[in-house]
């Protein structure tokens, strides 16, 4: 009879969601439990009292192609609304290739995208291609590539997205590139 | 909180509902004529008094059936958003939703506990307030019946009287 009464007692009680901090990938523009904050850090849901500034660190260049397929990464960090942040990839002589370009971000701050330009003319700009996970957004755009040429990523927040009215008005990416044979 | 003092006011009407022994009564106070006997019946309350109370007793069961509800509701909402280890998941509108829903339907439960605990207090209030007291009846002791009955090693013997 008494664990009776405690069973029920529990059940009527547990009616406050009970969230630990880090539980939680942030949402867009920060969005998190009631009582949490988005942690600059790590992009998780933490308590006001845990969170630490927004930080980033800032990758190497990409590699240089050979004919052969191959991958390429880097990293690299926008810090205001209008920033952008510039990497070249060079294909090499004789052969053209596809490169698979990929920039993947967390949702909790500025959207990013990427524009190709090959000289000064675009090659179109990366589109979300995946389902959002673990709180993280892919961006993606194949560009067939010629030979022998230099193309730029410019990676810089989408014009117009929401900054968190301001707040959030930066973020990091991981940059993928992946150089196949057409 | 509230459910806390709506099981105190359960279990206060339970104790003033429920018969026992009245300390005010000495059930071996010896009579002034020790050949009558008398015996104490309750009296009846009447029907109005007993829909009342009636009707209080509907109100708390419906009132606790109503937050009882509520409360399963607020905490079906609690688990799907509760966690203690990390999730991998990205906290999205519908989780906010959720979260809200959980606590929205916790007020609603308590405000109905609330509901159903002012009942308990009107059913004791009632029940103190139209206690019908008892009256005291005589019985005749003129045509007794003698009564022996055997038990094993002897006999119980006594009288019964008709009232």
């Amino acid at each position: 009879m008494r664990t009776a009464l405690i069973l029920v007692a529990a059940g009527l009680g547990a009616c406050t969601p009970q969230i630990e901090a880090g539980t939680y990938f942030c949402g867009a523009d920060e969005l998190c439990p009631d009582g949490f904050t988005c942690d600059g850090a790590t992009n998780t849901c933490v308590t006001p009292t845990e969170v630490t500034p927004f930080s980033c660190i800032e990758g190497g260049p990409l590699g240089t192609p050979t004919c052969d397929p191959g991958t390429f990464a880097s990293n690299g960090c926008i810090s205001t609304a209008d920033a952008h942040d510039m990497m070249t990839i060079t294909t090499a002589a004789g052969c053209p290739m596809d490169l698979d370009i990929m920039i993947t971000y967390p949702i909790a701050f500025m959207p990013l995208e990427a524009q190709i330009w090959e000289g000064t003319a675009g090659q179109g700009k990366t589109q979300p291609c995946h389902a959002v996970h673990a709180g993280l957004q892919d961006a993606c755009i194949v560009v067939p590539a010629n030979s022998g040429t230099t193309y730029t990523i410019d990676v810089a927040g989408i014009a117009g997205a929401s900054t968190c009215g301001g707040n959030c008005a930066f973020n990091r990416y991981q940059l993928a590139v992946q150089v196949t044979r057409p | 909180m509230s459910r806390r003092l709506a099981a105190a006011a359960i279990a206060t009407a339970t104790l003033a509902v429920a018969p026992g022994a009245r300390a005010d009564v000495d059930y071996f106070k010896s009579s002034n004529d020790p050949t009558k006997v008398t015996i104490h019946v309750p009296n009846d309350r009447t029907t109005s008094e007993r829909l009342l109370i009636g009707g209080l007793l509907a109100g708390v069961a419906a009132a606790g059936a109503v937050g009882g509800w509520f409360n399963w509701q607020s905490h079906e909402d609690a688990v799907k958003v509760s966690a203690h280890t990390p999730t991998g998941l990205t906290w999205t509108s519908d989780l906010q939703a959720t979260e809200a829903d959980a606590h929205r339907e916790g007020v609603r439960a308590a405000i109905c506990y609330g509901v159903a605990g002012a009942f308990v207090a009107g059913v004791v209030i009632a029940a103190l307030r139209t206690d019908p007291g008892e009256r005291v009846v005589a019985i005749d002791p003129a045509h007794p019946q003698a009564m022996i009955a055997p038990v094993p090693g002897g006999a119980v013997i006594g009288a019964t009287w008709g009232f």
